[in-house]
C-alpha cells in the first residue's frame, strides 16, 4: 500500500484507540483485568487472512481459505472473536477474578500466538499470510491517506460504541459489577450475563480492529500480536482513566505518538530510538500509576456536570418536607404502630420452616421456623453467634439450607440463588452497607430498579429512544427514592465521599428502589450517629406501614423497640422465644443471656 | 527406556530451577500481593552485575555469584521501597500495581541495553564437564545449578516456618490486618520478602549467565514461567509454589516423550488454562501454614 | 597508505582477469575502459572501474536499511550497518555516489514497525532504495516496494518469498534451501558410517529444507534414512526435551536450520549431554552463538552456507576487511559481508544507469540496469589473484554465488573445507 507516513501514522494510532477504548469496556467498565486484547487483535486478523486470502501462501502453498471479499473476511473476524470472547468469559464471568484473571488471559494469549506459529498449514507459521487490501464492493484502499478516512471513521465508530454502551444503564451495571458484584446479585440483578457480554463485545471490536488492520498492513505475522501490544493498550486505559472513554482516545494518541516523535528526533540514533521510547514510555506508566493512579480524565469528570445544576437546587425543599415529615412521624410511635394490620388476620407472605445449617460440626441454625406477614415489622435478636446473619443468608440463597425450606408468596425459594430470590421480591440490606463506591449516589440507587430496559445491550442499540424514557423514569424513580431517605443534595456525589450515615442512607434507597416487597435489614441503623438513626427507624416504620414486610437483624434494643411489632429471640441456632417488645424484655433468663451475665 | 531416564534427569534439572524462580516470586507475591512481574529487572540486573564482576573487573566467580545476589537483592527492595510502597499507602488497585510493575519491566530492560548495548555478554570460566550416568548426561553445572536450587528453597521453608522473623511473614501473608494489630512491622516484612524473594531471583540469574550469557530480557522468560509455576502449584505455600515451578519445568521438558517440542510448550499453556479454571487453588491445597 | 599497494594489485590482477577472459564481473564495467577527464581513481576502480561523474561523484543518494538493530538481534543489525557503511566509505572514495544510510530499527523481524519504518524512510527520508534483512519483517514490505518501485536487495534471513517480485533482488543464498542439498552430501562424503539422520527445524524460510530436500537428499547421498524430524520454535532456549528425543532417535548426524541466538543454545546442550555426533547447519548468527555455544561450537560443526571467511585472500575481500578493521578494530562477519556487497552493487547499478543516460531513482531504472550484466563482484570465494563472482538469475532474482562447507572453530572462526554448488551434490576442493 502506497501513501504517505504520516497518515500511516495517524493509522496506526486509530488502531490503537479503537483498542484502547474497547478494552476499557472490559477494564474500565466492569472491572475486568484482561490480558488478551493482543489475542484476540490476532484472532480477528488471522480469521480474516484466512478468509480473504487468494492465490499462494509465502510458503509456495495454495491457500485453504474461501478467498472471500474484505467485507466477508470482517463480518468472520467478528463472529469469531466474539464467540472466542464468550470461551474466555465462561471461567472468567464465573469464578476466575483478580490475579487469576490476568494469569487465565495470559494463557490464553500465549496459546493464541504460540498456535499461530506453529500450525503453519493454516496460518503460514513465523512467515504469516498475505493479505488482499481493504476494499467494498468493488472500490479498494490502496494508499494509507485514502485508509485515513475509513481508519478515522471505525476509530470514531468504536469510540462512540463504547462511549455509547458506558453511559447506557449496562455501563452503569458493568460499573456496578466491578465496584461489588455479590451486591449487584442481591438486588436481582444477573451479573454472568453482562460480564460474558462485556468480554465478548471487547474481543469482538478488537477482532474486528485486528481484520482491518491485517487488511491494512496487507499481512499478519505472528510477531505483531505480542504482550507489549496488550500491555500497551492496558497502559493506555489505565492511563487515560479506567471507565472514561475520552481518558482512552487523549492516552491512546499521545502514547501511540511518542515513537514515532523521538524516531525523528535527529539527535538520537535509530538503535538508541527504541530503548529510549521503551524507557520514557515505561517510566510515563510508573508515574501515571504512582501520582495519577485513577487516569488523566477519571471517571465521572464529565458525569459530574451532566446533571442540570437547577435539579439540584430544587431538591432541598423536597428533601425538607419529607424530614419534617418523618421527624414528625417520630413524635407519634403509637399511632404508627396501631396502623399496623393484625398479623394475624392477613396470611403470612413468608413461611420459614425448619431452616438447619451446620457448618463442619458447628450447627448455626437448629429446625427454625417463622412467619412474615404483610406490614409487619420482626425482630431477630439475640446473643453474637446466634446465628441470625445465617438465617438472612439462607432466607436469601446465598447459602443452602441443610434442611427445610423458605417460601415467597406460597412459592418455594430452594435452590434459588440471590438474585432469584431478590428477583422475587425479597431483597436484603447489607450490615456492611455493601455501596457502590465509585458511582454516585443517584447511579448507586438506579441501577436498584428492576427490569430497566436499557440494561438489556441489544435495546441499547435497537431502541435508543425506549431506552431514554426508561432511563428518565429510572433516574427520577432514584431521584425519589434519595428525597426519601432524605439526602437528594448529594446524588451527584461519588458514594465513597460520603460520610457511612449517608451511606447507609443510600443503601438504604436502593433497598426501596428494588420495589421489592420483603425487605431484610441487617442491622441498619448499627455505626451512624443517633440522627441518621432516627431518620431510618421512621424509614422503616412508613415502609411497613405502606404493607412491606420487615425482617430486622438488630443489636440496638432501642431500635427494636421502637420498630418491633414481635420478636425472634435466638441462641445457638434456634429460636429460645418469640412474643412482643414486652414479653420479651421481661423474661430475666433471656435478658441474662442477650447481655452475657 | 534411555529416553525416559534422561527426560527424568533433564526434567528434575529443569524442575529446579523453575521450582526455585517460582518459589522466589511466590515470597514477594504471596506475602505482598504485589503482582511483581518487575522482577524480570532484578534477574537481569543479577546477569549483569556477574558480568562487571567476573568479566570487566576480572574477578573471581564466586565474587561474581556473591555480586549477583547481593544487586538482586538491592534492587528488589529498592523497586519496593521507591515504588510499591507509596501505591500501597495510597491504597492503589492491584491493576496500578501490575501497570507500574510492567513499566519498571520494560523501562529497565531498555535501559540495560543502552547501558550496556544489545549483544549478549558472556561469562565464561566454569570448569564444566559431561557426567555420564549410564547413557544418561547432564553437566556438572546443571547438578550444581540444580543443588543450589533445592537448598535454597529448603532453606527459606526452613526460614519461614521456624523463625520467628518467618512466622511474622506468615502472618502477614495470611492476614495483613491482623498482623499490624498484633505489632508485626507489616512494610519491614515487606522489603525483606523482596529481598530474599529478589536473591533467590538473582542465584537463578547467576548461574543462567554463567551457563549461557546475560542479555537485557533475560529476565522475561524465567519470571513469567516463576509466576505459572505458582499459580500451577497453589499460592498457600512455598511448597506449593516449588512444586508448581518443578511440575512446570518437569512437564516441559517430558513432554518431549510424546512431543515435539513446539508443542510441548502449547500442552503447558493449556494445563496452566484447566488448573486456573477448574482448580484455582492449585495442585497443592493447603489454605495456611508454609 | 598501506592499502594503495593493494589497489595495484588489484589492478594488475585485474588485468590477468580480463587476459584470461574468465570472469564475467568485468564485462559489466567494460565502459570504464573509455577514460575521461573527470575520472576518478579509487579502491574500488579494479572491480567496477574509474569514478568519477559519471559512476555517480556528486550525486547524494539515500538508501535505507530495515535491520533488527534493538531485540535479540540487535548484533545483526548493527553488523548490517557496519558492513554497508564500509561500502559507502570506499564508493565515495573512489569517486562513486555519496550513499546516505537511512536507518529503520523493525526491533527483531516485527511487522508494523518495519512497514510503519520503511514507510518512514520513503517520505521523510527520501530512500530511493533499500536493504533488507529478516523473513516476515521484510516479507511484509513486498506491496510497499511494489507500489513506489523501490529496489530492494534483500541481504538477511533471505527466503524463497521473495522470488520473482519485480523490485526484489536477493543478494544471498537463499536461507536453507541453496546450501541444504551439498551439505548433506558433503556429511555422508565425511561420515560415510553415518546412516541415521536427524532433522531438526525451525518452522521459518528453512521449512522446505527440512521437509523436502533432507528426506529426499540424504537417502541419495548417504543410502541412509532420516532418523527423525523435529520443529522447534523460535526464541528456544531450553532444548532438553529434544536432545532426550534425539539421543533415543540414534542418531548418527544432525541437519538443522536452526538459527540466530537458538543455534548457540542448541549446540552447547546437545555437546553438553555428550552427544558427539556431527551437526550440519545452514546459518551462524555470529558473533552471539560462538558467545553463547562457547567450547561447543568448535566441536563438530560444520556450516553449509555462502560462508564468508575474513581471511579469505580475494582481494575485494582484503580490501573490506582492511577497510573495515580500520573503522571498526574487529573483523567483519558474514553479515557485514552481504551488507557491503549489496551495497556495491547499489553503487555500480547507480553508475550504469548514468552512463546509460538515465536518471537513476525509484521504479524499475535500477532493475533495469541489471540487464547490461547480471555478474558482481564478491568476498566470498575467488582466489588471491581474484575477486569471487556472484551471479544473479535475471529470471527470479536469486543469486548463485560462492557456497562452501565450513568446520566451525572457537569463537566461529570458519575453515573452508569443501566447496558446494546451489542444489547439487556436487562436492569441489575447499
Amino acid at each position: 500500500m502506497g501513501g504517505s507516513y504520516i497518515a500511516d501514522l495517524a493509522n496506526q494510532i486509530t488502531f490503537l484507540v479503537a483498542l484502547a477504548v474497547s478494552l476499557n469496556l472490559l477494564l474500565g467498565f466492569a472491572g475486568q483485568m484482561s490480558m488478551a486484547t493482543a489475542a484476540f487483535y490476532g484472532l480477528g486478523a488471522y480469521t480474516c487472512a484466512i478468509m480473504t486470502a487468494q492465490g499462494m501462501t509465502l510458503t509456495g502453498a495454495a491457500v485453504i481459505g474461501p478467498g472471500w471479499p474484505f467485507l466477508g473476511g470482517l463480518a468472520s473476524a467478528i463472529v469469531v472473536s466474539f464467540v472466542g470472547g464468550l470461551v474466555v468469559a465462561a471461567p472468567a464471568a464465573r469464578r476466575v477474578r483478580g490475579d487469576y484473571l490476568i494469569l487465565l488471559t495470559l494463557a490464553f494469549h500465549f496459546l493464541v500466538v504460540t498456535i499461530a506459529s506453529s500450525w503453519v498449514g493454516l496460518t503460514g507459521g513465523p512467515n504469516g499470510i498475505v493479505v488482499p487490501p481493504i476494499g467494498f464492493f468493488g472500490y479498494e484502499i490502496n494508499t494509507t491517506d485514502q485508509a485515513f478516512w475509513f481508519l478515522l471513521a471505525w476509530a470514531a465508530f468504536v469510540s462512540l460504541v463504547c462511549w455509547w454502551i458506558g453511559r447506557s444503564p449496562f455501563g452503569r451495571l458493568l460499573r456496578g459489577i466491578r465496584e461489588d458484584e455479590i451486591a449487584i446479585q442481591a438486588l436481582g440483578k444477573r451479573t454472568i450475563a453482562p460480564k460474558s457480554l462485556a468480554f465478548a463485545m471487547t474481543a469482538a471490536m478488537a477482532g474486528a480492529t485486528g481484520a482491518i488492520s491485517a487488511a491494512y498492513m496487507q499481512f499478519v505475522a505472528p510477531t505483531t500480536y505480542s504482550l507489549d501490544l496488550a500491555i500497551l493498550v492496558a497502559a493506555c486505559v489505565a492511563l487515560g482513566g479506567p471507565g472514561n472513554i475520552l481518558g482512552s482516545v487523549v492516552a491512546a494518541i499521545v502514547i501511540g505518538a511518542l515513537r514515532p516523535i523521538l524516531e525523528n528526533v535527529p539527535s538520537l540514533s535509530s538503535d538508541s530510538a527504541v530503548p529510549w521510547q521503551t524507557v520514557i514510555y515505561g517510566s510515563i506508566l510508573v508515574a501515571g500509576m504512582v501520582f495519577r493512579p485513577r487516569g488523566l480524565l477519571p471517571e465521572g469528570l464529565i458525569a459530574m456536570r451532566r446533571f442540570p445544576r437547577e435539579a439540584i437546587s430544587a431538591v432541598p425543599r423536597v428533601v425538607q418536607a419529607t424530614l419534617l415529615k418523618t421527624v414528625g412521624e417520630r413524635d407519634q410511635p403509637a399511632l404508627a404502630k396501631s396502623s399496623v394490620p393484625n398479623p394475624m388476620i392477613a396470611s403470612p407472605i413468608v413461611r420459614v420452616r425448619n431452616l438447619s445449617k451446620s457448618f463442619g460440626g458447628l450447627q448455626a441454625v437448629k429446625d427454625v421456623s417463622f412467619d412474615l406477614h404483610p406490614g409487619e415489622i420482626v425482630a431477630l435478636i439475640g446473643p453474637n453467634g446466634a446465628g441470625k446473619s445465617t438465617i438472612f443468608n439462607l432466607m436469601t440463597g446465598a447459602i443452602r439450607p441443610d434442611q427445610g425450606e423458605v417460601t415467597l408468596h406460597g412459592q418455594s425459594l430452594a435452590g434459588a440463588d440471590p438474585c432469584a430470590v431478590a428477583r422475587s421480591g425479597m431483597a436484603r440490606y447489607f450490615q456492611h452497607v455493601r455501596i457502590l463506591p465509585g458511582l454516585s449516589a443517584l447511579n448507586n440507587v438506579a441501577i436498584g430498579v428492576p427490569r430497566q430496559a436499557g440494561e438489556n445491550l441489544a435495546m441499547t442499540f435497537l431502541a435508543p429512544m425506549r431506552v431514554a424514557r426508561g432511563e428518565a423514569e429510572v433516574r427520577a424513580e432514584a431521584l425519589r427514592q434519595l428525597e426519601n431517605v432524605g439526602i437528594a443534595p448529594h446524588a451527584n456525589r461519588t458514594a465513597q465521599d460520603l460520610a457511612f450515615g449517608q451511606q447507609k442512607l443510600v443503601a438504604f434507597a436502593r433497598l426501596l428502589a428494588t420495589g421489592a416487597q420483603v425487605l431484610l435489614l441487617d442491622e441498619p441503623t448499627s455505626g451512624v450517629d443517633p440522627q441518621a438513626a432516627d431518620q431510618i427507624i421512621a424509614l422503616v416504620r412508613t415502609l411497613a406501614q405502606s404493607g412491606k414486610s420487615i425482617c430486622i437483624v438488630e443489636h440496638s434494643l432501642h431500635v427494636v423497640s421502637e420498630l418491633a411489632d414481635r420478636i425472634l429471640f435466638m441462641n445457638a441456632g434456634a429460636i429460645m422465644a418469640e412474643g412482643t417488645v414486652e414479653a420479651i424484655t421481661t423474661r430475666p433468663d433471656l435478658v441474662d443471656l442477650y447481655f452475657g451475665t | 527406556m534411555n529416553q525416559l531416564l534422561q527426560l527424568i534427569a533433564f526434567g528434575i534439572v529443569q524442575g529446579a530451577t523453575y521450582a526455585l524462580l517460582a518459589a522466589s516470586f511466590w515470597l514477594i507475591y504471596a506475602t505482598t500481593r504485589t503482582f511483581h512481574l518487575a522482577h524480570s529487572v532484578t534477574y537481569a540486573v543479577a546477569g549483569y552485575a556477574a558480568f562487571v564482576i567476573s568479566v570487566q573487573l576480572g574477578l573471581s566467580l564466586w565474587l561474581g555469584a556473591f555480586a549477583s545476589v547481593i544487586s538482586a537483592a538491592a534492587v528488589g527492595c529498592a523497586i519496593d521501597a521507591i515504588l510499591y510502597r507509596p501505591m500501597r499507602a495510597r491504597g492503589a488497585s492491584v491493576l496500578s500495581i501490575f501497570l507500574a510493575s510492567l513499566g519498571v519491566a520494560a523501562a529497565g530492560a531498555a535501559a540495560l541495553q543502552l547501558i550496556f548495548g544489545p549483544l549478549v555478554k558472556q561469562v565464561p570460566g566454569f570448569p564444566n564437564a559431561t557426567l555420564y550416568l549410564g547413557s544418561v548426561t547432564v553437566t556438572r553445572l546443571q547438578v550444581l545449578t540444580a543443588f543450589c536450587a533445592a537448598a535454597t528453597i529448603f532453606l527459606v521453608f526452613l526460614f519461614i516456618t521456624r523463625t520467628r522473623t518467618g512466622n511474622a511473614i506468615t502472618a502477614v501473608r495470611t492476614n495483613p490486618t491482623m498482623a499490624m494489630a498484633v505489632g508485626i512491622p507489616v512494610e519491614r516484612i515487606s522489603v525483606l520478602v523482596f529481598g530474599i524473594g529478589s536473591a533467590m531471583a538473582g542465584l537463578a540469574a547467576f548461574f543462567e549467565t554463567i551457563s549461557f550469557v546475560a542479555y537485557p530480557t533475560m529476565g522475561l522468560q524465567p519470571v513469567m514461567f516463576g509466576v505459572i509455576g505458582v499459580f500451577l502449584g497453589g499460592i498457600g505455600s512455598i511448597r506449593g509454589a516449588a512444586l508448581g515451578g518443578f511440575v512446570l519445568g518437569f512437564l516441559l521438558v517430558f513432554s518431549g516423550l510424546f512431543l515435539s517440542q513446539n508443542l510441548g510448550v502449547i500442552l503447558v499453556f493449556a494445563v496452566l488454562l484447566v488448573v486456573v479454571v477448574f482448580r484455582p487453588e492449585g495442585l497443592l491445597r493447603s489454605p495456611s501454614g508454609a | 597508505m598501506t592499502t594503495k599497494g593493494k589497489w595495484q594489485d588489484g589492478l594488475s590482477r585485474r588485468a590477468v582477469m580480463l587476459g584470461t577472459g574468465a570472469m564475467a564481473v568485468s564485462a559489466s564495467l567494460g565502459v570504464s575502459g573509455v577514460a575521461r577527464a573527470q575520472d576518478v581513481s579509487g579502491p574500488l576502480e579494479p572491480w567496477f572501474g574509474k569514478g568519477g561523474k559519471s559512476a555517480g561523484a556528486g550525486l547524494t543518494w539515500n538508501h535505507g536499511l530495515n535491520l533488527a538493530l534493538t531485540g535479540t538481534g540487535a548484533s545483526f543489525g548493527q553488523a548490517m550497518t557496519r558492513g554497508a557503511t564500509t561500502a559507502t566509505d570506499l564508493i565515495r572514495a573512489s569517486g562513486g555516489p555519496t550513499i546516505v544510510l537511512k536507518l529503520n530499527d523493525h526491533q527483531g523481524g516485527l511487522v508494523p514497525p518495519a512497514v510503519t519504518g520503511v514507510r518512514r524512510l520513503i517520505s521523510q527520508e527520501r530512500i530511493q532504495s533499500l536493504g533488507s534483512s529478516y523473513g516476515p519483517a521484510t516479507e511484509a514490505l513486498f506491496p510497499l516496494i511494489a507500489n513506489v518501485g523501490l529496489t530492494t536487495f534483500w541481504s538477511g534471513g533471505a527466503g524463497p518469498t521473495g522470488l520473482g517480485k519485480t523490485d526484489v533482488w536477493i543478494t544471498m543464498a537463499l536461507f536453507a534451501l541453496d546450501p541444504a542439498t551439498g551439505g548433506l552430501a558433503y556429511l555422508a562424503k565425511r561420515f560415510p558410517s553415518a546412516k541415521r539422520l536427524a532433522l531438526i527445524g525451525q518452522q521459518e524460510n528453512g521449512t522446505a529444507a527440512i521437509n523436502e530436500i533432507a528426506p529426499r537428499v540424504w537417502p541419495q547421498v548417504s543410502g541412509g534414512q532420516i532418523a527423525s524430524t523435529e520443529f522447534v520454535n523460535i526464541g528456544t532456549t531450553d532444548f532438553s526435551s529434544l536432545i532426550a528425543r534425539l539421543k533415543s532417535a540414534k542418531a548418527d548426524a544432525i541437519f538443522t536450520t536452526i538459527y540466530g541466538n537458538d543455534q548457540g543454545y542448541f549446540i552447547k546442550q546437545v555437546r553438553e549431554a555428550g552427544v558427539d555426533i556431527p551437526i550440519m547447519s545452514i546459518d551462524l548468527g555470529t558473533p552471539t552463538v560462538p558467545d553463547i555455544a562457547g567450547s561447543a561450537i568448535a566441536n563438530n560443526c560444520f556450516l553449509a552456507v555462502d560462508g564468508y571467511q575474513p581471511q579469505n585472500p580475494n582481494p575485494y575481500n582484503a580490501l573490506f576487511v582492511e577497510t573495515f578493521k580500520a573503522k571498526y578494530k574487529t573483523p567483519p562477519d558474514y553479515f557485514a559481508a552481504n551488507f557491503f556487497e549489496a551495497t556495491n552493487i547499489l553503487a555500480a547499478l547507480i553508475g550504469r544507469t548514468i552512463k546509460a543516460g538515465k536518471t537513476p531513482g525509484r521504479g524499475s531504472v535500477l532493475s533495469d540496469a541489471f540487464q547490461a550484466g547480471p555478474s558482481f563482484p564478491s568476498v566470498y570465494g575467488g582466489s588471491a589473484a581474484a575477486a569471487g563472482v556472484m551471479t544473479f538469475n535475471l529470471k527470479d532474482h536469486s543469486v548463485t554465488k560462492p557456497l562452501g562447507v565450513f568446520q566451525i572453530g572457537l569463537g566461529g572462526v570458519l575453515t573452508k573445507v569443501a566447496t558446494i554448488e546451489k542444489n547439487s551434490t556436487t562436492l569441489g576442493p575447499a
